[in-house]
């Protein structure tokens, strides 16, 4: 058996070298493609194919007769089967069955085959081995029928093949690539399958000759061009690449399969964590323990569709909840009959949370709403118009401020410019055209007719977006109905107005009064004074010095009330004060001669600072005038010189004052009460106990402050601050 | 002759009240101001005397002491009348506004008024009369 005679190397080289390339081939198939179904049944055609090649190599340089036959048996297996494969493989790659079929016709396809097999080997007929010119020992396949069914069944199953592959190949249209690949396929088997229909069926069994057994050879290119067109148009489909289950396995959805006798069957790994279940329990649960049921409508609901699926076969999507470890959730559900073999055997739950998005959108309307209301209560509108597709939006309250009910009429620029006042009308759009133009912010005022009765005034504001190339994309912006307010406004001015003139009106009543109490004074100081200059006589120039003190005491009485109206009613009047020149003004006017000491008070300035003082002078006068006079009033009898001391000293904030004299003094008994109105601390008194009550109101009015230090007879002094205002300087 | 010992020859006072008119001629006679103080009580009758006089200056008053509040016509409604006067009286004379007034008001129009040459408070003093005759004469 194992000797051989090589007559020439050829004929064994032409079998044994594609052998070799079929192993090879083999190998890689197994390394390089993926493992489907069709692959596989690729790499048992290929390995097949690599068998029937050393089957026929052996046998042609086998010694003998019986040494050829002997390896033919060994190896026949290989070429008896090749037809089935190559249709399964054709079958597999053209799709041309629906896999639900396959356990169908796959052994309708081999069965024949075993049967063959079975009677070649067991010899049931004689195997005619003869020497064949240049090929060495080669079988006649043409004298038993058995013998020759076996040969046309497998060029039967081969012609199938091919004429399955060439109809598929023409049938594709759109996907050039798939055509590439089904071409190469089919030219791969077309070579091989025709020249061995040819040589080894055609000619010895119908016309008799010797056959050429080439078929082997002719093999490898079908797995050869097989190889490239499935490796280099690799395209196979995820069902081809994976196994299903681990795909839904991992994904992030809910999936799980319930029978139709509502157990559950399978649950992918996210269901099993999300409902808090281990693999081994789920056949037992009640499937109705994941739904959330809040009504019996609900529960009836998923019952219903449990029987469509069942019964129609329907599909269908709804939003439900479930339950899960996080509570309560709501998913869009997903249920899927699954139809094999033309009955529903299970039903596919596939279920997507949507809890958050259902939470925002839950949270958008709200917070839509809460605007509505917000734009109602307060009469403003939003607006928005998009300039490169002419679209205005409004809000609800913007349509309602122009007399429309919300959403009445699709709004445009032109509709908007309508409704304004014709008045308005050519100011507005000139607005617009500017904003549009110079992309900047804009408000204006304008009136809107409402409709027939009503003519309201609106304040609209807005602003101008622009995109990287300083095209205007779009305007934006409020408007807000400002009638009430304005109305409130132009009410308050005239209020005001009418205020502003009573307060003048009051002004000038109080400087006529004081007049005319004023004028009668200085009529009757004047003639005391005639005669104060004519008599020289004592007693009578005494009474006329008292009747000159009331009368002067009068008079100071009514300036300080007058002063006193003034602070409370007027306004400040801020400009650049010079001291020396207030101060000089109050001395030249007061009586320097103090009641009490007939010696002259002397009055020290000191002033210090280089620094603008701006405040009202008027208030800043009284309140000196009043410190100073006090002082030289209440200079002390005893004193061998009586002094006043104006210590003023002035940085950015504020002016400090000091006023010191060496008079009586004042009891601490009496610091607070010194500046009440009417009050006098001292018997002695001869003033109207206005001055400093009117000192404070001034500098409460000036926002500053006053504090006193004193010894009864000491003397005092007072410490005013106030502070400086010449940012404010409108002098 | 004695006219010279007097700084002006004639003022004239107008003014409705009469204690302040006597008041006034007392100082400006007293202490040497004035020769003769041609007395007017109302603002009316002055202007008549000094259209009357407008061309003869030895009977106009070099000095006019005006008063502002009196009835009929205040001090300045005699002012705008005075303006109309021939300008032999505008030229000749001056007038001096007088006072008791505090209205800030009054103040703001004495100032814008170039007729009135000077103004005092009342009651007239002698300081005062004095500080302003040598004001006017310069």
């Amino acid at each position: 058996m194992f000797n051989f005679t090589l007559q020439n190397p050829y004929s064994f080289l032409i079998a044994f070298i594609p052998a070799l390339l079929s192993f090879t081939l083999f190998f890689y198939i197994l390394f390089a493609l993926p493992r489907n179904k069709l692959v596989n049944v690729f790499a048992l055609l290929t390995f097949t194919g690599a068998l029937w090649q050393i089957s026929d190599s052996f046998q042609r340089i086998a010694d003998t007769a019986n040494a050829a036959d002997f390896w033919d048996s060994i190896f026949s297996i290989s070429w008896i089967f090749i037809g089935p494969l190559c249709l399964h493989f054709a079958l597999l790659y053209t799709r041309a069955i629906k896999s639900n079929y396959s356990r169908f016709y796959i052994p309708f396809l081999y069965a024949p085959g075993f049967l063959f097999y079975a009677l070649y080997e067991m010899h049931y007929y004689e195997h005619i081995f003869q020497p064949i010119p240049f090929w060495g020992w080669g079988n006649f396949h043409n004298q038993n029928p058995i013998d020759i069914a076996q040969v046309y069944w497998v060029s039967t199953l081969v012609i199938l093949t091919l004429v399955l592959l060439i109809i598929y190949t023409l049938k594709i249209k759109n996907d050039k690539l798939l055509k590439k690949q089904s071409l190469l396929i089919t030219i791969g088997l077309g070579i091989p399958a025709v020249i061995g229909i040819v040589t080894q069926a055609i000619f010895p069994i119908i016309f008799h000759l010797a056959p050429i057994p080439v078929t082997s050879t002719f093999m490898v290119v079908l797995s050869l061009t097989t190889v490239i067109a499935l490796k280099k148009y690799k395209l196979f489909s995820v069902s081809d690449l994976m196994q299903n289950e681990t795909l839904i396995d991992s994904m992030p959805i809910i999936v799980f399969s319930v029978s139709t006798e509502k157990r559950i069957t399978y649950m992918n790994n996210f269901a099993l964590k999300t409902f808090g279940l281990n693999k081994k329990d789920i056949s037992i649960i009640n499937v109705k323990k994941l739904f959330n049921f809040e009504t019996i409508e609900e529960e009836k609901q998923i019952d219903a569709i449990f029987e469509s699926a069942i019964t129609d076969g329907e599909i269908v999507n709804i939003e439900f909840t479930l339950n899960t470890t996080e509570g309560k959730r709501n998913v869009i559900l997903s249920c899927n009959p699954v139809v094999n073999n033309k009955h529903v055997q299970a039903i596919l739950f596939a279920a997507r949370d949507i809890t958050e998005l259902k939470r925002s959108h839950q949270l958008l309307q709200k917070r839509e709403a809460m605007l509505q209301e917000a734009q109602k209560l307060s009469h403003i509108g939003s607006w928005e118009w998009d300039i490169l597709n002419d679209v205005v939006i409004w809000t609800d309250e913007l349509y309602r401020m122009f007399g429309y009910q919300p959403g009445e009429i699709p709004i445009k620029y032109e509709t908007y410019l309508d409704k304004i006042h014709i008045e308005d009308r050519e100011r507005v759009n000139n607005i617009i055209q500017r904003a549009y133009l110079d992309h900047q912010h804009f408000t204006f005022y304008h009136r809107v007719q409402k409709n027939k009765e009503t003519e309201v005034i609106v304040y609209a504001r807005g602003e101008v977006l622009v995109d990287k190339n300083n095209n205007v994309i779009r305007m934006n912006g409020t408007a807000q109905d400002v009638t009430e307010l304005k109305m409130k406004e132009d009410m308050l001015k005239r209020q005001n107005e009418e205020l502003q003139k009573i307060n003048t009106e009051l002004d000038k009543f109080v400087y006529s009064v004081s007049h005319d109490l004023r004028a009668p004074l200085t009529s009757m100081l004047g003639i005391v004074e005639i005669a104060e200059e004519e008599t020289e006589a004592g007693d009578m120039h005494r009474l006329l010095q008292l009747l000159k003190s009331n009368i002067k005491k009068l008079d100071k009485f009514i300036l300080d009330i007058l002063d006193h109206s003034r602070n409370a009613r007027m306004e400040i009047k801020n400009e650049e004060i010079n001291f020396v020149e207030i101060i000089n003004s109050i001395t030249e006017s007061l009586n320097y001669k103090s009641s009490l000491n007939e010696r002259m008070v002397e009055v020290r300035t000191n002033i210090q600072g280089n620094v603008r003082f701006c405040s009202d002078k008027n208030r800043v006068a009284i309140v000196l005038n009043n410190l100073i006079s006090n002082a030289i009033k209440y200079a002390d009898p005893k004193a061998i010189n009586p002094f006043v001391e104006i210590k003023i000293s002035v940085n950015d904030e504020v002016a400090n004052i000091v006023v010191e004299d060496n008079g009586i003094g004042i009891d601490k008994a009496f610091y607070e009460k010194i500046f009440e109105m009417f009050y006098r601390a001292s018997e002695n008194s001869t003033g109207s106990g206005l001055g400093l009550y009117i000192v404070k109101e001034t500098l409460k009015k000036l926002n500053g402050t006053i504090k006193v230090e004193s010894e009864k007879g000491k003397g005092s002094l007072f410490y005013v601050s106030i502070p400086n205002n010449k940012q404010t300087d409108n002098g | 002759m004695a006219e010279n010992l007097y700084r002006f020859s004639k003022a004239m006072i107008i003014d409705d009240s009469a204690t302040d008119r006597y008041i006034a001629e007392y100082y400006l006679r007293k202490f040497f101001i004035a020769a003769f103080v041609i007395a007017q009580s109302s603002a009316i009758e002055a202007l008549k005397y000094l259209k009357e006089f407008a061309d003869n200056p030895d009977e106009l008053p070099e000095i006019i002491f005006l008063d502002i509040r009196m009835p009929l016509m205040d001090g300045f409604e005699f002012l705008r009348e005075y303006e109309k006067l021939p300008s032999s009286v505008l030229n000749y004379c001056n007038v001096v506004m007088v006072s008791s007034t505090i209205d800030p008001d009054d103040h703001e129009r004495i100032k814008e008024n170039h007729f009135i040459k000077y103004f005092i408070n009342k009651p007239l003093n002698k300081e005062k009369l004095l500080e302003l005759s040598a004001a006017v004469k310069a």
